[in-house]
């Protein structure tokens, strides 16, 4: 699309050319004449040397023309630097928070779960049983008693509770 | 006639050079090979060959008296046209020339039947709409349709960024795209001679 918007340019600046209406007098003797004219205003014309007023006032406006082209290109750098080193800064700080937290959240779990277990020891105990399940539990009594017998009505019960 | 023969050969700067020096004869030389397209250039802005033949002289006589202060960062054309542009610039704003009148064209269209005339008609209707526009875009616009400039050179004519010169430019198409899509003159012209909304169009088309 923006590629033919610019031929549609293209043709029409060439369209313009094509109907360029200025037309300049081809006779030599015009262009001669009017050279002379120019020469005889040129001969005419003094060159005074600067004053020292006038040389300082084209030197600053010389160096103001430059500067203010080196400092605009410096503006523009600096701006496109500045928002390249914050947009690299929030990802590095996004990142270095994400993985704090991760961190302290781990670490915040592991101290709540010793300090509830040293304050009480017996419901905590209690508290971790019940999320054994069924099968926990029976092999928890499996592991203590030994004889065949026991082990065969565990299984029997077990396969009657599936 | 070592030196007439020769002279051709030695570039603008050196003739800068030489003119700084005090040979007022090498100024004829950058005359001679300038004098045309700044004619050409004035009259895009001025329509009037005397008055044009005006800013020229006083444009050459301007580029004499500050010779020493052309440092040759650009080139001397380009400096000189820049002189051109703001010596015509100036004379358009003291003498308020107006124009772009479009209304006579609209009389002369209706009034003449040829394809010759009305063909006249139109193009001088572009030149008006070309004349309508901001000066900093019709500058950009003359210079490189008419006067093939870089947009380099543009720059330095106009004393701007490369990517100002190239903004207005497009600017000026832009605009003169728009208005003449929207004026029936210009489009029935170009049914009738096959213009360059038709080829606009299959190029358009072509292109999609």
């Amino acid at each position: 699309m923006k590629s033919t918007s610019r031929m549609k340019e293209n043709i029409l600046a060439k369209k313009l050319k094509k109907e360029d209406p200025i037309e300049l007098p081809m006779d030599e003797k015009f262009f001669e004449n009017l050279h002379d004219q120019i020469m005889k205003a040129v001969e005419k014309t003094e060159v005074k040397p600067l004053s020292r007023w006038a040389k300082t006032w084209v030197f600053l406006e010389t160096n103001t023309v430059r500067s203010r082209a080196m400092s605009k290109k410096i503006v523009k750098t600096s701006f496109v630097g500045l928002v390249l080193a914050t947009g690299f800064a929030f990802f590095a700080l996004s990142a270095k928070m994400y993985s704090d937290v991760y961190v302290a959240q781990n670490q915040g779990n592991q101290t709540k779960i010793v300090n509830e277990a040293t304050k009480s020891p017996m419901e905590w105990s209690e508290l971790v049983v019940s999320y054994q399940n069924e099968n926990d539990f029976y092999a928890d009594i499996l592991s203590q008693k030994n004889d065949l017998g026991t082990i065969v009505e565990i299984d029997r019960v077990l396969t009657g509770s599936l | 006639m070592k030196r007439e023969t020769d002279i051709g050969l030695i570039t603008d700067q050196q003739l800068v050079e030489e003119v700084r020096e005090g040979h007022r004869a090498s100024f004829s030389e950058l005359v001679k090979r300038h004098q045309r397209g700044l004619l050409r250039l004035s009259m895009r802005f001025m329509k009037d060959l005397d008055i044009s033949q005006d800013v020229v002289q006083e444009a050459f006589i301007k580029a004499f008296e500050k010779l020493h202060l052309f440092e040759g960062r650009s080139s001397f054309k380009s400096w000189l046209y820049q002189i051109a542009v703001n010596t015509a610039r100036n004379k358009l704003r003291e003498n308020r020339y107006d124009f772009s009148n479009i209304d006579d064209v609209h009389l002369s269209v209706s009034a003449t039947a040829e394809k010759g005339l009305v063909h006249q008609a139109v193009s001088e209707m572009i030149q008006v709409e070309v004349d309508r526009l901001p000066f900093k875009q019709k500058t950009a616009l003359v210079l490189r349709v008419y006067e093939d400039m870089s947009f380099a050179e543009i720059a330095e004519v106009m004393q701007c960024p490369y990517d100002t010169a190239k903004a207005n430019y497009r600017h000026a198409l832009i605009k003169l795209k728009e208005t003449f899509e929207t004026q029936s003159e210009l489009k029935t012209w170009t049914e009738d001679v096959g213009g360059f909304f038709m080829e606009l169009n299959t190029k358009f088309v072509e292109a999609e």
